[in-house]
């Protein structure tokens, strides 16, 4: 650091292992600790950013990337994949808005093969029966809602 | 204590791919006396990493009305999922403090006779065993201890909202805690946070598997016996997708992967198969054989 005293770059002595500075900011801004407590915050930090990822997820689609970046930080994967693949990531869930009905009908209703049927009969675990009209009666009347609006 | 009695939202995922898990995890609550009804007429939760994304609405009157059906049947709304958890968990909260939006969502409701009222909790698997019943209470129920065993905590990353309510979302110790019930060995590692990327998969799958290899590669140097998680996907994942990695990477990871109350089940005495064991990818006759 530099010392205006004397006019030159002197080494950070870290006043004999209990540093004045760590004191003196009331911020809390400085902190004096090892490298490892260091990064497993910064863990911590990603760890948290991750478990809102799915909701934070929402806020990278539209926020965009730069967002991410500030949020979360470089190292986190998400983020490294969304900067990597923002376009493969558009079109992904352009690809759901575009599907929805089919993605509900093949994924959200869960249409049960006989394989896994026979599977579930085997172990016995109940029938499983999903409220396919109810679900889209309800579909419906929410894409006529959003075309409304749009 | 007094009797429990949940309504179960079993998901897609379980029933769907891992009906052995749903078997298991029913198999554990009957002899820890916890009963369950199924959710009658349970659709999808919706998804919350695509569906929400694509279209929010939907998402939540979806959501609202597997809630309205849970209201009906009276009784707290129990997961097992961790991705539904979140779901249903978000629009119940989010509904409660919107009245704006609870209208919107009742209004579409009505076109099939279903009314959102806001008046059951959510409540996951890890509540359920870590703050519910308890490590204690679990403890009198552990016939065959897993002494010896070092077993990795996967926690996964939709369940950390739920924390907050008895666990610290930064620094979580309930599914550590649930592994020494077992009698196993809990050990922390580097990569414990790291997610399971299963997202990547559609995006980014070299990403996916870089991810699942480096987890997978810190655990065999820590010669862990296997990995425990309470998140489907996540286990699909690991388990599944470890042969993904070792096919890609030309590895030979080798490590059994548990849904908990697998792990909790074979501690209680109950047997590999009855733990549905034998439908995993990785098999775990290496851990089998140190305890049998």
């Amino acid at each position: 650091m530099f010392d205006a005293l004397t006019g030159k770059a002197v080494k950070c002595d870290l006043c004999g292992g209990d540093p004045k500075c760590i004191k003196v900011c009331d911020k809390g801004a400085l902190k004096y600790t090892f490298a490892e407590d260091l990064s497993k915050t910064k863990e911590d930090l990603v760890a948290l950013s991750i478990s809102a990822s799915t909701k934070a997820g929402l806020l990278v689609m539209k926020l965009g990337l730069e967002l991410s970046k500030k949020t979360v930080g470089d190292t986190l994967l998400f983020s490294q994949m969304v900067s990597a693949k923002a376009e493969g990531l558009r079109r992904f869930l352009e690809h759901c808005a575009n599907n929805l009905s089919t993605i509900f009908n093949e994924a959200a209703l869960t249409t049960f093969s006989e394989t896994v049927l026979r599977r579930r009969r085997s172990l016995g675990l109940s029938e499983i029966k999903r409220p396919k009209e109810e679900v889209q009666t309800l579909l419906k009347n929410l894409s006529s809602l959003s075309e409304e609006s749009g | 204590m007094s009797t429990l009695h949940f309504t179960l939202f079993s998901g897609c995922v379980i029933p769907a791919r891992l009906p052995h898990i749903e078997a298991a995890t029913l198999k554990v609550f009957d002899r820890l006396g916890v009963k369950v009804t199924p959710l009658t007429d349970e659709s999808c939760c919706p998804d919350p990493t695509s569906i929400v994304f694509a279209d929010k609405m939907a998402w939540y009157v979806l959501a609202a009305r597997n809630l309205a059906a849970a209201e009906e049947q009276g009784r707290e709304l129990l997961t097992i999922c961790s991705g539904c958890d979140l779901t249903l968990r978000l629009v119940n909260k989010e509904l409660r403090q919107n009245q704006t939006l609870k209208d919107r969502v009742n209004s579409i409701l009505k076109l099939v006779g279903r009314r959102y009222r806001g008046t059951i909790e959510v409540r996951s698997l890890l509540w359920l065993l870590y703050e519910k019943i308890g490590v204690d209470q679990l403890k009198k129920h552990i016939t065959r201890p897993l002494t010896g065993l070092k077993i990795a905590p996967h926690l996964g990353c939709h369940i950390i909202h739920d924390l907050e309510a008895y666990d610290n979302p930064s620094n979580p110790r309930s599914l550590n805690e649930l592994i020494k019930v077992t009698g196993a060995e809990p050990i922390r590692y580097k990569t414990e946070k790291l997610c399971c990327a299963f997202f990547a998969r559609f995006i980014d799958e070299n990403k996916m598997i870089t991810a699942l290899d480096e987890k997978l590669t810190e655990l065999d140097e820590l010669g862990v016996d296997g990995l425990v998680t309470i998140c489907p996907t996540c286990f699909l994942q690991y388990d599944a997708g470890q042969l993904e990695v070792n096919l890609k990477t030309k590895k030979n990871h080798n490590i059994p992967v548990f849904y908990y109350t697998q792990l909790l089940g074979l501690a209680m005495g109950f047997s590999k198969e009855e733990m549905g064991l034998g439908f995993h990818r990785v098999k775990a006759d290496r851990i089998l054989e140190k305890l049998l």
